[in-house]
C-alpha cells in the first residue's frame, strides 16, 4: 500500500490510482468485478476532491464548507454501493472507508484541514 | 374468411408486443409521478445555480431562501413517499431499495446545502456551485433509477 503523506493527486487519473492503490489484497478480486460500476461516481468524487482541496488552501470555501460537500459525495457513494446487490456489507464499508481515506488525505496534503480525523492520522 | 390467416396473425401480434415491451419500460402512473417531482427538483437547483452565479455577492441565508429548500425537499420526498407506501410493495424489493436510497442520497445532498447556508449565515460561491452540482447530479441519478421502471 502507498504511503498518502505525500499524495497529492493534480488529475482525476492520478486519483483513481491511489484509490486503486490502497485496496487491500483481499478485497482487490472484488474491486476488479465491481470498479467499472463504480467509475463515474469515482470520477466526480476525484474531481471534486482535488477542487476542494485547492479551494481550501487559497481559502475560498471555509472548512464547514468543505465538510458538507465531502459529505454530499459520501451520501452519493453509499448510495451507490448499497445498488450493487453482489457487494457484501463488509466489503462495501471497507471500500467506502477506503475511498475517503484517500479523499482526506488529498484534502489535509492539499489545504492542512482534516476533515476525516478517524481515517486520516497524520 | 380464411381461418388459418387469422390464426396467424395473433402469434405475431403478440410477438411483437413482447418485443416492444422488452425495449420500452412502461411506467405506472406512481414512476411518472414520482420522476416529474425529481426532475422538478433538479430543474430547480439548476435554476438556484444559475441565480447565484449571476449575484455579485454570495449567497446569503434568508427566509425566503429556506422556503424555497423546504417547497424542493417536499417535493423528493413526496417521491420517495411512493416507493414507502402500498405501490412500493408492489415493486421488486431490490430495485424499490435502489429507487429509495437514491432519492435519499437526492434528499440529502438538498437538505446538506440548506443546512450549511442557515448554520453558517451565508455560503462562498465556489462552495454553492459545487453542492449544488452534487445535488443536481444526484437528484438526476434518482430520476434514471425510478425511469429504470419495476
Amino acid at each position: 500500500m502507498a504511503d498518502l503523506k505525500d499524495f497529492k493527486p493534480q488529475t482525476v487519473d492520478e486519483f483513481l490510482n491511489g484509490v486503486e492503490s490502497q485496496i487491500s489484497a483481499d478485497l482487490i478480486g472484488v474491486w476488479n468485478t465491481q470498479k467499472s460500476r463504480l467509475e463515474r461516481n469515482l470520477r466526480i468524487l476525484g474531481e471534486t476532491t482535488i477542487r476542494v482541496g485547492a479551494l481550501l488552501a487559497t481559502e475560498q470555501i471555509s472548512a464547514a464548507e468543505a465538510d458538507a460537500i465531502v459529505y454530499q459525495q459520501e451520501q452519493l457513494f453509499n448510495a451507490t454501493l448499497n445498488h450493487i446487490a453482489s457487494l457484501p456489507y463488509i466489503a462495501a464499508q471497507t471500500i467506502l472507508n477506503t475511498i475517503f481515506k484517500v479523499v482526506g488525505w488529498v484534502i489535509f496534503n492539499y489545504s492542512g484541514v482534516n476533515l476525516f480525523p478517524a481515517l486520516v492520522t497524520p | 374468411m380464411n381461418l388459418s390467416h387469422s390464426r396467424s396473425i395473433r402469434p405475431l401480434a403478440i410477438a411483437l408486443c413482447i418485443a416492444v415491451s422488452g425495449c420500452v419500460h412502461v411506467l405506472s402512473p406512481y414512476d411518472k409521478m414520482a420522476d416529474k417531482k425529481l426532475s422538478t427538483a433538479a430543474e430547480a437547483l439548476l435554476d438556484l445555480q444559475a441565480e447565484t452565479q449571476l449575484a455579485p455577492q454570495p449567497l446569503v441565508n434568508s427566509e425566503a431562501l429556506q422556503a424555497r429548500g423546504v417547497e424542493l425537499r417536499t417535493g423528493i420526498r413526496v417521491a420517495r413517499n411512493m416507493y414507502e407506501g402500498s405501490y412500493g410493495s408492489s415493486v421488486n424489493e431490490g430495485h424499490r431499495q435502489l429507487i429509495v436510497s437514491t432519492i435519499d442520497a437526492c434528499d440529502n445532498a438538498v437538505r446538506s446545502f440548506f443546512e450549511v447556508l442557515a448554520r453558517e449565515g451565508s455560503i462562498s460561491d465556489p462552495a454553492t456551485d459545487l453542492m449544488l452540482t452534487n445535488a443536481h447530479a444526484t437528484c438526476l441519478t434518482a430520476t434514471e433509477r425510478v425511469q429504470d421502471g419495476k
